[in-house]
């Protein structure tokens, strides 16, 4: 039987083998993402151009994005609208090519990988393509709306139609979530299924009320990455808007990029780095706050 | 090494690590940094009104030539498989001349340019020269900083003849605050109408002239030409009642970037900055008319191509030129190479026509300099081969055969046609374009990097060019939000 000593040299070394081994992550963890992050923060007080050290300037660079820049408030007006309709769209039909490739059909898996490809795509690839889809003239899009005698928009050139582009460019790649709502449909007992069948249930009910609430947690977690991931939006505007026309698709992520590394002024884009931050920071845990009141997880018992 | 004994081994060792050290010890380079007094000029406002006034500060003087041997890193952007071994080239007869000297070039694509330099200034590690340096200069230019070295110094001591460089060149090579020269002229770009010749003739219409001094070759006349050779798919001309304005076909004239020329032609600033003050935004009332009328030419008459048609009409072509459905296309010298690829018609170059101001005309001038970092430690060096690639014998190939740009210097204009010539597979006037340098505006649109100016710009001047609204209506206040910007910024100072 090992001593009081034994025990707590063999538990000191096995402290030591775990910091050893955690190190590496600690240390790059510290260097290129912590120590960044609270430098970001510290540069939103200043001026800083990086040609001289960074000058403190308090909150002006916060209260020059309420009072003077227009295209601060216009470009959270842009991806709050871009976000408000892609992210119901993905979910919702992410869902449902989920649910068509969840029943039993000839050549499922092939289905499968054929929806999951998109989103495995390089975004400047996609872009690209889909900047040629939506030409005026010899897009696929516009030439097909003309065999229904439809005149298509001008898409991306003009300010009407821009936006609603990039939100159905963005649907492109649902299959990513697509995937996940697929396993978890496939998590639900079969049990649930006999049961709601055998009281009289019909296809719409099963959904409802099976389906449904036993994949709501999937729904939460795709819910979050697309809040986190299309509020940084950027790919598509910088490659085939550049922010146009008029700003209509002046993306945040967007601004800040321009902001950065184009009129490189890094304190400004620190402080709006920090904004879309505390932005996501906050819906996310509205999200998450609310999730108790319709996330159902397997075997909790609601009250 | 078995039969070593300790006193043997301790010999050895010693000797080794002497030997090691005498090895490591490289020779120094000797700079001498003085400092001595110099006169600059700086912009302040008295009473509302800008003033230049002089200070006397200190800095450092030109250092010491390093007898030993340095390395002046060059950094360069589009570097092609053409172009790479030219600039090797001028940088292997530089080296002949200077021993001590070696340039090495860091090429980088043209999109990662500026980003690269930023990277290198922010590291600490910046490179000693840039050159060809274009726009890209003036984002390291404000009031209160410029990455780049002062030259007044070096082009004093050694007497440097700056007359063969146009004005153009030196108020672009100035840092615009302090009125310092930071760069040298190396490659100029200019710009002129090219026309097809083929569409013109088939009118009947006589071609535009080539004579940048035609009094009567204006506005008003490429507009009358415009009109008559704009047509729909009836074959209706512009001033034809029934001209379908829909189904356009072939336009009369075309302006890649309407932005600031057309506001400028007609006796406007530049939208950003007034060039006299620059705390003030330009977008003058002046500026505004010109403007609108580009877009009434392009919107309301359809004799002008508008900027977001040009795509859809060029379709897999180059360019809308190339397609033969456009007269008169406003072109510039970084064009040239593409013309040559044109079988199907005649073409030919010409002079753009002047505004209602007389001396104002539809394009600007650009002009790529060489410059010094003002961090660098190799400032002679760096300003050996400064003056090198903008010397007499050196800057036509620094230019003409680099790059097929005008040359920097005004004596080799004349050479220019000369080696043009030769590589247009077609009949043209070269000499338009070499022609065309005293009559461009310098590009005073280019700020300092102050604020959302382009942001702001970028989305009024989309209405105006997307004719959702007209430049009165739009410009006031655009010009108020870019005001709003610059006090923002001048506050600080």
């Amino acid at each position: 039987m090992a001593t009081a000593r034994q025990r707590s040299t063999a538990a000191r070394r096995e402290a030591w083998a775990f910091h050893l081994f955690i190190s590496p992550w600690i240390i790059g963890f510290i260097v290129f993402t912590l120590f960044p992050v609270l430098a970001s923060l510290a540069l939103s007080f200043t001026k800083y151009n990086i040609a001289q050290p960074p000058v403190w300037i308090g909150l002006k660079n916060y209260r020059n994005a309420v009072t003077v820049d227009p295209t601060f408030f216009l470009a959270l007006r842009v991806t709050w609208t871009y976000a408000l309709a892609s992210i119901p769209l993905q979910l919702v039909l992410g869902l449902i090519i989920a649910l068509m490739l969840n029943a039993d059909i000839p050549l499922v898996s092939v289905w499968r990988t054929l929806y999951y490809l998109p989103s495995v795509l390089s975004g400047v690839a996609v872009a690209v393509l889909w900047a040629l889809i939506f030409h005026p003239s010899s897009g696929i899009l516009n030439n097909l709306l003309a065999i229904f005698g439809i005149k298509g928009p001008l898409w991306l050139f003009s300010k009407q139609w821009a936006l609603p582009a990039l939100i159905i460019m963005s649907l492109w790649g649902v299959g990513g979530s697509m995937i996940i709502y697929l396993s978890a449909l496939q998590g639900v007992p079969t049990t649930l299924y006999e049961a709601a069948t055998i009281d009289g249930a019909g296809a719409w009910r099963r959904f409802w009320n099976v389906t449904l609430p036993m994949i709501t947690p999937v729904l939460l977690f795709n819910l979050i990455m697309g809040i986190i991931s299309t509020l940084q939006s950027f790919t598509s505007a910088f490659v085939m808007t550049q922010g146009g026309p008029e700003g209509a698709t002046l993306f945040f992520g967007l601004k800040l990029y321009y902001t950065a590394f184009r009129d490189i002024r890094m304190g400004y884009a620190s402080m709006m780095a920090w904004v879309l931050f505390i932005i996501i920071l906050v819906l996310t845990m509205a999200v998450v706050k609310s999730s108790s009141a319709w996330v159902y997880y397997e075997g909790t018992l609601k009250r | 090494m078995k039969n070593m004994n300790r006193r043997t081994f301790l010999r050895a060792a010693a000797l080794t690590g002497s030997g090691l050290l005498a090895a490591a010890c490289q020779p120094k380079i000797v700079e001498v940094e003085k400092v001595v007094t110099q006169i600059v000029k700086e912009e302040v406002i008295v009473e509302g009104t800008p003033k230049i006034v002089e200070k006397v500060v200190e800095v450092a003087a030109p250092t010491v030539a390093p007898k030993d041997k340095v390395n002046v890193r060059d950094i360069v952007w589009a570097g092609t498989a053409k172009t790479i071994p030219m600039y090797e080239m001028i940088a292997q007869s530089f080296n002949e001349r200077f021993p001590h000297i070696t340039i090495e070039h860091l090429f980088v694509p043209n999109d990662q340019h500026t980003p690269r330099i930023q990277t290198m200034i922010a590291a600490g590690d910046p490179p000693e020269v840039a050159s060809p340096l274009g726009g890209a200069i003036h984002f390291f230019r404000a009031p209160d900083y410029s990455v780049w070295l002062n030259l007044d110094p070096f082009v004093e001591r050694d007497n440097y003849d700056l007359s063969d460089f146009g004005e153009v060149s030196m108020v672009s090579a100035q840092n615009p605050f302090t009125k310092s020269l930071e760069g040298m002229p190396v490659q100029l770009f200019s710009g002129f109408i090219t026309y097809n010749k083929d569409l013109f003739e088939k009118a009947g219409i006589p071609e535009p002239p080539h004579d940048w001094n035609t009094d009567d070759w204006d506005i008003e006349k490429l507009v009358e030409i415009a009109s008559l050779l704009t047509l729909d798919d009836k074959g209706r001309n512009a001033n034809d009642p029934s001209f379908d304005k829909e189904n356009v076909v072939q336009y009369g004239y075309y302006e890649p970037e309407p932005e600031s020329d057309w506001g400028f032609m007609w006796g406007g600033h530049s939208p950003r900055t007034d060039v006299e003050n620059r705390r003030n935004v330009g977008l003058d009332d002046v500026f505004i008319e010109g403007a609108d009328y580009w877009r009434q030419m392009a919107f309301e008459k359809r004799i002008f191509m508008p900027t977001y048609e040009a795509t859809n009409f060029a379709g897999v072509m180059a360019s809308p030129f190339h397609t033969g459905k456009l007269a008169m296309v406003g072109a510039y010298t970084w064009n040239v190479a593409s013309y040559k690829d044109i079988k199907d018609f005649r073409y030919d170059f010409a002079a753009e026509p002047h505004g209602p101001v007389r001396d104002r005309f539809p394009f600007r001038t650009c002009m790529d300099q060489a410059t010094i970092f003002a961090k660098s430690k190799l400032h002679d060096a760096s300003w050996e081969w400064l003056k090198y690639i903008s010397s007499e014998d050196i800057s036509f190939r620094y230019s003409v055969d680099l790059r097929e740009c005008l040359p920097a210097r005004l004596s080799h204009i004349p050479k220019y046609g000369e080696r043009l010539k030769p590589t247009m597979p077609q009949d043209v006037d070269v000499n338009v374009v070499a022609e065309s340098l005293p009559f461009g505006h310098y590009s005073e649109a280019w700020p300092p990097p102050t604020g959302w100016i382009d942001d702001i710009w970028n989305i009024y001047n989309q209405k105006v060019k997307l004719n959702t609204a007209s430049a009165y209506e739009c410009y006031p206040e655009c010009r108020e939000l870019i005001q709003a910007n610059w006090d923002a910024y001048y506050a600080d100072f």
